[in-house]
């Protein structure tokens, strides 16, 4: 679908490339801001992934893998955004709840709270493989392609990090809930 | 709760959050690629519209090529005895648009079209990519060059004064010349310069320096997109200081080919990723390109 503009983009038409990026960018801020936990840190991240892809456009062989090329580089400046940011560990921007509705069906604010402490502890590694793996829904082969890593890295990466969210659910779920936070 | 699936936990967990991308993020990106250069590509592999024929075509000849070296180079069997272990030859530096993994262990050399043949030893959990003829580096995953790792360069153009990128670049020529380079990379304004001294590596006769960026950019006018450019790569590609980093060069002729190998110790670089990048320098081989 984007084979048209990246054709065009390639060869320096910044209108294109514009096109480009607003039919990307949603979805790459979905991405990081997963990733980061911060909308500021995401949003500088998309901004500066976008700029690396169009001066780096012409070493991209097939036009039809724009999006996977863009968010292995996304991936990469996330990585770089917030090991380049000291608010990163002190100055923290909530993001906000916008999510689906069923998503409050199944979680509490406890729930929320204990996945976001446990979140925030795992590897910036981590974090990427799980939210290319259960947001985007990609297999864990297409997963590892994106990110440019070994499947059996990504395997690894997604088995830690799965089983650390699973032990703070579990805690979670021994501690007695009170009915005010299954109605929040 | 334990009705609840662990994994649709995680699902909703992640469904949640901001999914738009503000305009002002647009507007930003459409300034910035307004002033800044595509990169220029060399290779026929780049070429998305090249045919599986054409290909296979350049495969088979490089296949071929490949060949009758060895029929013509390659080593011959000349009598009894047994024959020495072939030392492995080094792999090629992967060239494209992202960095790869490298074979712990492994050699790796800075092949075509890079303009100085350097031949290195991949550490552990690295990863390396050959840029273009002028640029190449390796560094420890997720830790990017050229903040991190070790970068070959080869470049002319030095900032006139990194803090106000509006006034360009100087040329440091001939491009030959060690001294002009070290000339012009020591004047850079801001930056604190060692005295440079006479090294020798792998045989190559140079120059050997150690430049620091000020802890703060403060007051800067950093470049558009944001960084503290010390020299620009051929195809205007920036090379940025984080603040504090201190660099260590080596500026080397090989013979008549100016060759800049770049060591950074970042701020918060671990003293096992210091130790890695030790041991591929320590591990250097240079050779013309011929």
């Amino acid at each position: 679908m984007h084979r048209d503009l990246v054709d065009r983009a390639k060869r320096g038409d910044e209108e294109a490339f514009d096109a480009l990026a607003r039919e990307v960018g949603d979805r790459c801020m979905a991405i990081a801001c997963r990733i980061l936990r911060d909308v500021h840190l995401a949003e500088d991240a998309v901004q500066a992934s976008l700029t690396t892809a169009w001066r780096e456009l012409r070493t991209l062989r097939d036009p039809d893998r724009f999006e996977p090329w863009l968010h292995r580089i996304l991936t990469n400046e996330c990585y770089a955004e917030a090991r380049r940011r000291t608010r990163w560990s002190g100055d923290i921007h909530v993001l906000p709840v916008d999510g689906p509705a069923e998503a409050a069906d199944i979680l509490t604010v406890n729930d929320r709270d204990q996945l976001e402490r446990a979140f925030r502890r795992l590897t910036l590694e981590q974090r990427a493989v799980l939210v290319f793996h259960h947001y985007l829904g990609l297999p864990l082969p297409e997963v590892a392609d994106r990110l440019g890593i070994p499947r059996g890295t990504a395997k690894s990466r997604l088995h830690h990090a799965t089983a650390a969210l699973r032990a703070s659910i579990d805690a979670d779920a021994r501690t007695p809930t009170t009915s005010q936070e299954r109605l929040a | 709760m334990t009705a609840r699936k662990p994994d649709d936990m995680i699902r909703a967990f992640l469904s949640e959050g901001q999914t738009e991308l503000p305009d002002r993020a647009f507007d930003a990106v459409r300034h910035d690629i307004h002033h800044i250069r595509q990169r220029v590509v060399i290779g026929p592999w780049t070429q998305p519209d090249m045919s599986v024929f054409a290909r296979l075509a350049i495969a088979a000849v490089a296949v071929m090529a490949v060949g009758l070296a060895w029929v013509n180079f390659g080593p011959t069997q000349t009598g009894f005895g047994t024959q020495p272990t072939p030392t492995p030859s080094p792999l090629g530096l992967p060239f494209g648009d992202v960095e790869l993994p490298l074979e712990p262990g492994a050699s790796y050399t800075t092949r075509d079209p890079f303009l100085v043949r350097v031949t290195f030893t991949a550490p552990a959990g690295w990863v390396g990519r050959l840029g273009a003829e002028f640029m190449a580096f390796t560094n420890p995953t997720g830790r990017h060059a050229p903040a991190y790792g070790v970068t070959f360069g080869i470049f002319d153009k030095v900032a006139a004064d990194p803090c106000q990128f509006e006034r360009g670049f100087k040329n440091a020529l001939p491009a030959s010349s060690v001294d002009a380079l070290v000339t012009a990379l020591t004047g850079v304004p801001g930056l604190d310069a060692s005295t440079p001294i006479d090294v020798t590596v792998d045989g190559y006769a140079g120059k050997q320096l150690t430049l620091t960026a000020p802890a703060s950019f403060d007051g800067c006018t950093v470049s558009p997109t944001g960084e503290y450019a010390v020299w620009q790569l051929g195809d205007d590609t920036n090379n940025p200081f984080k603040a504090g980093q201190r660099d260590q060069l080596w500026i080397l002729d090989v013979d008549g080919q100016r060759l800049v190998i770049d060591l950074p110790e970042a701020l918060d670089q671990s003293a096992q990723e210091r130790a890695d990048a030790q041991a591929v320098f320590d591990s250097i081989q240079i050779a013309p390109a011929n």
